[in-house]
């Protein structure tokens, strides 16, 4: 349920102590607020007049509008950086309206993917969220949502003529569930939130921290990036569905990298994420965490070059969770299942065992905390109108269901709540929380222990121990790539079966396909870790946690990435605050 | 070599007429001012943490080296210091508001000799310069002036561009052993280079009113229901470059910008899609209109994009005289000489034929036309000249320059880079080319605009026309990067009008829509058939610079039109919302 005002008022109270933040609420009630009332009078005027327009009627009509309060900073050797965002260079206020507009029928309508070719579709590409004024002027606004919608139903229009095209000249689909699913309305109208971060106070932070880099000339970049604020997002259609949603959100990003004396280049990049207020990084705590970034450059850029392995490796638990979401949880988004040109790896695979019997997957986007730690993918209600739900994935071993929008898969004919997009793209279906259970734990010293039996066993002088990895990009699709899930090691050890101490390689890459790496998972740990992060998919960036025990994985198959050819630097870094040496270099 | 940011990158021009401002006779010639006296090295002036970040990293970029190869022998870093305030408005309610600050550094570096050097040299082969960007471009310069954070940043920026000289200068010296080139010209020449450095200005700029300025000029759009989108957007900043050369030379100015956007979207009834911009430019706000000026150019506007969508659609190409005037003249002036005489010296492997610039010495436009260029005005009667500079990027005083004398051509716009024909710099080298600053074009035998129109129509008349055209507006975001290499060189593209009449005998002027320009030769220069007393100042943006063109109007004696194809949009299938006068 959506926060009420009380506990709003709570919230503010809390925030106030901390002096991290300012905060204000204001909360037009329902029906006195003016950009929830012209989204409605816009959307009535414009499906009475386009639902009886000729050929292809208006079937539905929905306006997401996002109002964005925000802003975002970043610092590099102690001096902030350059703020650029094109929509709103300043004052970090947008509003972006997304219109979409069906015509046909909810069997077939213009969202049908077009099979073959080349789908040239420039908003699906790259976005097409309309800006509206930042005042609460009806008129003016009323102005931007009626060229907003004549915009998209005629694309609309047109591309409903190239489905009925393109069906004609392309054999029967494999599944021919719907375009479109019915769904009951919803009336939610929740308080509307303002939090605002003090942004002097973290101006100061940023430039701070980031001059911890200044005494690690071998740090050749490094950067600390903060986005922080509150949107308010309406959702309006023709159903009847009317919701007005608040959500806080901040991240700080910390990045540096290093070249190796061979040219390697090597980069790191740590993730704070804050989905609440109270769940903002203390100073204390980014100061630890720049620390600890600093030394594993430091120690990351002298490392030994890793070797072509192949053998038994743990995958520990922030880094397990990144995993399952990437080779995982992309692969049961249920619209994939629909898509001639994806790879379709779990399709026919319902209702059979898609990993060991010891492991259970749930998506729960309801879910706002793992014990005290606030989850990233919590939200209520979808970017499609619908109520979140917790959807249990993987019983047992078993695959029982797929993630879904508004866009219907055989024998699962209803959205389950995870139709999500960022502001200017289409929903699709995504990710929340996702959650891997396990009923065959183990403590982490003995997962340790069963990973050095196993590397005996296969009579390998070492293991693989990945401490953390970047969610890198999931290839799902079929065509020029193989298969292959795509994740980014960062901090790989070796742990050798001797008893010799661990240690740091770099330049790993990992090779393999998903489902051979999913059933080769021996056992897991007890040490269940929240990972919060960002998605990036076709729909754009939305906030996702991942939560996941460490697991052991019998046999994965590394090896040594491309190296850049460029030199180190061939001057010394300049030294640090000299005696102003002022030399004359004036002509006359 | 290195680029200038500008924050509001916003198609700019003033239109005098419009704004209410004096209109009158051709330019005085005004003597340059004088460049202000050096300041001695230790001056609080040129030794505050910028020139000192840049003066410290460059002396220690001088003895970047590698394996075999040469040191560089020049040298330059750069740092432009942005601060701005923006606010725009639609149908009169805010779109955006607030202040923003960031600097931007840049370095070059030049290995190997003047006679030879790693620049002038277009690789075909080679696509990792598009990627990366020269100079370490793209790197994240701070916002903030800050003596550690400089330097870190110009020390990886001094590291990439040695190294990508050093590789460039050996690609180029195998392809002069491959290929047989003719008098090549040296790559860079000595110049005589001026330091001048002058203090730091404020951004100053009343927010409140041109908020409130911004919302009632917006507003206006409110009562005109054919128009689907607007929006007026108001920018003031001040940049501040700041310079440092091996020569060695350094220079520090201001540079203050105001500016007053004003556009419009439509369709009309068949669909056509139509759009206007009106701009007014300033160094400061009190250079531009009053507020009730403002308004009334936003209620002209609108009311000229009513008339605009109210009108007849060409139904004929149109071959035959056309004049003109206003801001169309400045446009047509600066597409057709102040271009051409740009960035004159070709790359190595990318040469072009058929250039203005080959003319030199020749009659290249009508007889009795002077076209001049003066870096050093600032102000043309009432109005400012936003080509001025005091120095330009290489640290050389700028000299004014006749170009066309009594039809012939003089020279062109030049930096230190010399060509075959000119090797001395005239102080015109800003952002990455030479190019023009205050344009002037002059004529021994002005003539009124009722002059001009009756030869207009005489000329018609002769071709058996029943009207001739009259425009007084092109469409300036089309005419930028017409130029360039390979065989468009040779011609002249002129970009969309946006406000073309047809002029009856009679004497009666109707509005018509969807006809635009076929490409031409610089033959159309030579077509001018007569320049009027009416003389106005154009701000503009070229080559991403601030220039200025002060011209009259020009009737020409033939040009090619031709009406665009009717395939539209279909208009708004909903009307517009009907909105009340005012917010």
């Amino acid at each position: 349920m959506p926060l009420g005002p009380k506990v709003l008022a709570l919230c503010l109270i809390g925030v106030a102590a901390s002096a991290a933040t300012t905060v204000s609420a204001k909360s037009p009630p329902p029906g006195k607020d003016t950009v929830l009332n012209t989204l409605v009078t816009e959307l009535t005027r414009s499906q009475k007049n386009l639902q009886k327009r000729g050929e292809e009627p208006l079937f539905y009509l929905s306006y997401r509008l996002n109002d964005g309060r925000w802003f975002q900073e970043s610092a590099s050797y102690g001096a902030l950086l350059e703020v650029s965002d094109p929509r709103d260079p300043v004052l970090g206020r947008s509003r972006q309206l997304d219109v979409s507009a069906r015509v046909g029928s909810p069997a077939l309508d213009n969202t049908h993917k077009v099979r073959g070719g080349f789908d040239f579709d420039l908003d699906r590409m790259f976005g097409s969220a309309s800006t509206l004024p930042i005042e609460d002027d009806p008129g003016a606004l009323q102005v931007g949502i009626w060229k907003a919608t004549d915009r998209a139903y005629k694309n609309a229009v047109k591309q409903l003529i190239k489905v009925k095209g393109n069906r004609a000249v392309k054999v029967e689909e494999d599944d021919r569930a719907d375009d479109f699913s019915k769904e009951k309305p919803h009336t939610d109208v929740a308080a509307e939130v303002n939090i605002e971060l003090d942004r002097a106070l973290w101006k100061d932070r940023l430039k701070r921290l980031s001059a911890l880099f200044k005494a690690h000339p071998r740090i050749l970049n490094s950067s600390i990036n903060l986005q922080g604020g509150t949107t308010n997002q309406y959702f309006v259609d023709t159903e009847g569905t009317r919701l007005r949603q608040s959500h806080f959100f901040a991240r700080v990003m910390l990045w540096g990298t290093v070249k190796a004396d061979d040219g390697m280049d090597l980069e790191l990049y740590d993730d704070l994420e804050a989905s609440t207020v109270d769940a903002l990084p203390t100073d204390q705590q980014l100061t630890d965490r720049v620390a600890s970034l600093i030394n594993r450059l430091e120690a990351l850029r002298t490392a030994p070059v890793v070797e072509p392995y192949s053998g038994p490796a743990i995958m520990t638990n922030r880094a397990a969770a990144v995993f399952f979401h990437e080779i995982f949880g992309h692969r049961v988004e249920g619209h994939r299942n629909k898509d001639a040109d994806e790879g379709h790896t779990f399709t026919k695979r319902l209702n059979q065992g898609v990993v060991p019997d010891f492991i259970s997957v749930t998506d729960d986007p309801t879910r706002q905390r793992y014990g005290t730690v606030p989850l990233n993918g919590y939200y209520t209600y979808d970017d499609e109108g619908v109520p979140a739900q917790k959807v249990a994935l993987v019983d047992h071993g078993v695959l029982k269901a797929f993630l879904l929008g508004r866009s219907p898969i055989t024998g699962f004919p209803h959205s389950n709540g995870h139709g999500r997009a960022q502001p200017g793209l289409p929903p699709v279906a995504r990710q929340g929380n996702l959650l891997v259970e396990s009923s065959k734990q183990v403590p982490y010293d003995q997962l340790r222990r069963e990973l050095i039996d196993e590397v005996k066993r296969q009579k390998k002088p070492y293991g693989l121990v990945f401490q953390d990895i970047s969610g890198g990009f999931t290839n799902t699709r079929t065509g020029g790539n193989p298969q292959a899930f795509k994740i980014l090691p960062l901090v790989v050890m070796r742990v050798y079966a001797d008893g010799r101490p661990d240690e740091l390689v770099r330049g790993v890459d990992v090779v393999g396909t998903p489902l051979a790496s999913f059933e080769r998972i021996m056992a897991t740990g007890d040490d269940f870790a929240v990972f919060n992060g960002y998605c990036g998919a076709e729909s754009g960036f939305v906030p996702v946690s991942a939560i996941a025990p460490s697991i052991l994985i019998r046999d994965i198959e590394v090896e040594r990435k491309e190296v850049n050819q460029d030199k180190l630097p061939l001057l010394a870094a300049p030294p640090l605050v000299p005696k102003r040496p002022v030399t004359a270099e004036v002509s006359r | 070599m290195k680029t200038r940011f500008r924050l509001l990158a916003l198609a700019l021009a003033a239109s005098p007429a419009l704004a209410g401002l004096p209109n009158n006779g051709p330019a005085p010639t005004t003597p340059p001012p004088a460049v202000a006296p050096t300041p001695a090295p230790t001056s609080p002036l040129s030794d505050d943490l910028v020139f000192r970040a840049l003066r410290d990293e460059l002396a220690r970029a001088k003895s970047l080296h590698m394996n075999r190869a040469e040191k560089p022998y020049y040298l330059t870093a750069v740092c432009t210091e942005e601060e701005g305030f923006q606010v725009a408005a639609s149908f009169g309610s805010l779109q955006n508001r607030g202040t923003g600050k960031r600097s931007v550094l840049s370095v070059a570096v030049r290995v190997g000799s003047p006679a030879l050097d790693n620049t002038n040299f277009a690789d075909a082969s080679d696509f990792s310069s598009f990627m990366k960007g020269g100079g370490g471009a793209g790197r994240a310069s701070p916002a903030e002036p800050d003596y550690d954070a400089f330097r870190h940043a110009l020390w990886l920026q001094f590291d990439d561009a040695y190294k990508g000289a050093v590789e460039t200068l050996a690609k180029k010296r195998a392809y002069l052993q491959s290929n047989q080139v003719h008098d090549r010209p040296a790559d860079f020449t000595p110049a005589q280079t001026v330091s001048f450095v002058e203090p730091r200005q404020a951004l100053k700029v009343d927010q409140n009113r041109w908020t409130a300025l911004v919302k009632r000029a917006s507003a206006v759009f409110r009562d005109h229901p054919l128009i689907a989108t607007s929006s007026v957007t108001f920018g003031a900043r001040v940049n501040h470059q700041t310079f440092v050369s091996s020569d060695p030379a350094q220079h520090r100015f201001a540079e203050p910008l105001s500016q007053l956007s004003i556009s419009a979207e439509t369709q009309a009834p068949d669909g056509m899609a139509l759009k206007i911009e009106r701009n007014l430019m300033g160094r400061t706000e009190a250079d531009l209109p009053t507020d009730d000026d403002i308004l009334k150019l936003a209620r002209a506007t609108a009311d000229r994009l009513d008339a605009m969508a109210n009108s007849k659609v060409a139904s004929e190409d149109y071959t035959g005289p056309v004049l003109f005037t206003g801001r169309a003249a400045a446009l047509f002036m600066l597409q057709t000489l102040g271009e051409p005489l740009s960035h004159p010296r070709d790359d190595l492997g990318d040469g072009r034929a058929g250039r203005l610039v080959d003319r030199l010495g020749k009659h290249v436009t009508a007889r009795g036309i002077t076209v001049r260029d003066d870096p050093g005005l600032k102000q043309w009667h009432d109005q400012p000249l936003l080509g001025y500079y005091p120095v330009d990027d290489e640290c050389v005083k700028p000299q004014p320059l006749v170009l066309v004398d009594d039809g012939v051509l003089k020279t062109y716009f030049m930096s230190r880079v010399p060509t075959g024909r000119i090797n001395q710099s005239n102080g015109h080298l800003r952002g990455d080319s030479a190019s023009a600053s205050n344009l002037f074009v002059e004529s021994k035998t002005p003539m009124t605009r009722a002059a001009l129109k009756q030869k207009l129509m005489d000329l018609a008349k002769e071709e058996d026309l029943e009207y001739g055209l009259l425009v007084d507006d092109l469409d300036e975001g089309g005419a930028h990067h017409f130029s360039g290499g390979g065989e468009g060189s040779a011609g002249v593209s002129l970009p969309a009008p946006t406000g073309v009449f047809r002029i009856y005998p009679d004497g009666h002027e109707e509005l018509v829509r969807g006809i635009v320009f076929k490409p031409a030769t610089f033959r159309v220069l030579k077509d001018i058939v007569g320049l009027g007393n009416d003389a106005t100042a154009t701000n503009l943006v070229h080559r991403g610079q601030h220039v200025a063109v002060v011209t009259p109007s020009v009737l020409v004696k033939t040009l090619e039109m031709t009406k665009v194809r009717e395939e539209n949009e279909r208009p708004p299938l909903t009307p517009r919302p009907l909105l009340s006068k005012q917010p």
